[in-house]
């Protein structure tokens, strides 16, 4: 028995000979310094002070973790304006988004209408159109309606633009609930969206929530829309923030950094606690 | 009596019901506004020449587009969205799936190591832009520093005065963030490949070589062209990582079709011009993905 156990996992782990066993694990190394440097020197040049950053040779190492970077940020640079500004424009887009796709993924999952074969195959069209495409009918769009320069013409163009793939992903949570639920449900005299609300929600929630941190995800870091609608410096995101960093002659790189990492940090919990679906369900769906 | 109940639900599902339309019609709404409405008004106002320092807006047919393919500049932003996207592609197909291998030889801490090659990915583009062009600036690049103090360059080296290196940087920064799509979805895949299949070869005597061209490659080939279609498009249109790196410059030698169609419109204000470019580089893009997906109706025929 225990022999067979070894054999099947022959291909990965007996294979392999010392040299080969030694080149693997170099180049393992070499991929981990390659992905996380950048990153690490975010970090560490978030804790430098100007002299440090322009130092030759460069530190690779923290000499103080103090957050003199980060207290300038805050103060000087008043990114918590901008933080608020795009934790309103984040949040009001994932709510927007999850409830329009919640209520479309039903429908296209379970209902049959008018054109609910087809909508799946536009939805998935629908992600060619680059956003450039969009950005000056929107802005023209935006300064008629009055809303250029507000976080609504930031707020509104996301949630469509996150919309179709928000319901692509929500389609299949829908899919995997039993019908025989939902039949008991209209048995017993629900309507339709009484069946929506109090019997399919509460079992497709968790994929809900990890659609919406996907979305979150992405709202969060949007950049050439939000650069380009909003031009009050009081109304900036934080990834348009960062751009008020770059001087002229200097490039404030410290209260950058830190500012990178305020940024980062969000994004990088959410999605270390939904990674299980990233991988299952991404991947899944790459497949088609 | 029961009879009747029994068949309630059905007759309800049968019957045409306006309930549906009420659940789409959030998300259709909001897709008619803000997505096809304004890919027509795109249309419309290419043909027009509507600026928002004019205030004239007239048809004016197909002059926007027969001005723009007059332009070098716009072809030379042709030419290097092109560039740009092929060496990228490259690099993070090749780099990704070499990592993808990598980490399903399934040494003593690849789980691990599978969980920090999502950094990049994850790391917002924006502050990819700002890290590298921190790591490549001339006076406190630690990148630029090592090549000078190793002696690869000369001590006065810039990445960012001639259009090859700041493009070259730029596509490092972008490559590094890419890549980890590849391995994420190319690793999952070889995941799922059932043992037996490479057992079987190995007994067979294949070797390594063989048996990731004969099992492993044509097992991942959907996955694979999954990827590139998608990675395609994200890297046609990417706009943060060079704005931030070189915003176009220096002397508009990294300008992309992004790039230029972003300057147009928001510091030129020259909105139609903008719109007619934006329709050119969707037509671009829309042919090669059509030629492409032929070519690859046509391979597959051949093959089989």
């Amino acid at each position: 028995m225990k022999k067979k156990q070894n054999s099947s996992s022959l291909h990965i782990v007996g294979k392999f000979n010392l040299t080969e066993k030694v080149l693997i694990n170099i180049l393992a190394v070499l991929l981990f310094l390659i992905v996380i440097f950048p990153f690490y020197w975010i970090i560490l040049t978030s804790f430098k002070t100007p002299f440090e950053i322009y130092e030759v040779p460069p530190k690779f190492y923290p000499t103080r973790l103090s957050l003199f970077n980060y207290v300038d940020a805050f103060k000087n640079y008043k990114i918590g304006r901008f933080a608020i500004n795009s934790l309103i424009v984040t949040v009001s887009t994932v709510v927007g988004t999850t409830i329009a796709s919640a209520l479309a993924a039903y429908a296209i999952a379970r209902l049959d209408f008018f054109g609910s074969k087809h909508i799946q195959a536009l939805l998935a069209a629908s992600q060619m159109f680059p956003v450039v495409v969009l950005l000056v009918p929107l802005f023209i769009f935006c300064v008629r309606l009055n809303l250029y320069d507000s976080h609504l013409s930031l707020i509104l163009p996301y949630i469509a633009i996150q919309t179709p793939v928000s319901i692509i992903l929500q389609i299949n949570y829908f899919k995997d609930v039993p019908t025989e639920l939902e039949d008991a449900a209209r048995i017993d005299g629900c309507s339709t969206f009484q069946t929506f609300a109090k019997i399919m929600l509460p079992l497709v929630v968790s994929g809900i929530v990890a659609v919406s941190i996907y979305t979150f995800i992405q709202v969060w870091q949007e950049f050439l829309i939000s650069s380009s609608f909003i031009t009050t410096r009081k109304l900036f995101t934080l990834t348009v923030g960062l751009t008020t960093f770059k001087g002229e002659y200097a490039t404030e790189w410290g209260a950058l950094m830190a500012t990178s990492v305020v940024i980062a940090l969000p994004a990088m919990i959410l999605f270390t606690t939904s990674q299980d679906f990233f991988i299952n369900r991404l991947a899944g769906g790459v497949k088609e | 009596m029961p009879l009747q109940k029994h068949n309630r639900p059905t007759m309800i599902k049968k019957r045409i019901s306006i309930a549906p339309y009420a659940f789409i019609a959030p998300a259709l709404l909001m897709l008619i506004v803000f997505i096809a409405y304004p890919v027509l008004m795109n249309l419309i106002t290419s043909f027009q020449n509507y600026s928002l320092i004019g205030n004239r807006r007239d048809f004016i047919g197909l002059a926007n587009y027969k001005h723009l393919l007059k332009d070098a500049r716009v072809w030379d932003a042709i030419r290097r969205t092109f560039s740009w996207t092929f060496i990228n592609l490259v690099f993070a197909l090749a780099i990704g799936l070499g990592a993808a291998l990598l980490l399903s030889s399934k040494f003593t801490w690849s789980t691990l190591l599978n969980a920090f090659v999502l950094i990049p990915w994850i790391l917002p583009s924006v502050i990819t832009g700002y890290i590298f062009s921190l790591m490549f600036s001339e006076d406190a690049g630690v990148f630029t520093w090592m090549l000078k103090s190793l002696n690869i360059v000369e001590p006065t080296f810039s990445w960012f005065r001639t259009g090859a290196t700041s493009m070259a940087a730029a596509i490092i920064a972008n490559v590094w963030r890419a890549f980890p799509f590849f391995t994420l979805m190319l690793y999952a895949k070889i995941s799922s490949l059932p043992n037996d299949y490479i057992e079987a070869a190995y007994l067979e005597g294949a070797s390594g070589s063989q048996r990731f061209r004969y099992i492993t490659f044509p097992y991942i080939t959907p996955v694979l062209l999954s990827c590139t279609y998608l990675c395609f498009i994200w890297t046609f249109n990417a706009y943060d990582i060079l704005k931030i790196m070189t915003n176009g410059g220096p002397a508009e030698l990294t300008t992309t079709m992004s790039i230029m169609v972003q300057r147009e419109a928001f510091q030129f204000f020259n909105l139609s011009v903008a719109s007619a470019m934006s329709i050119i580089m969707f037509l671009l893009m829309f042919t090669i993905i059509i030629c492409a997906r032929l070519l690859y109706a046509v391979v597959r025929r051949v093959a089989s």
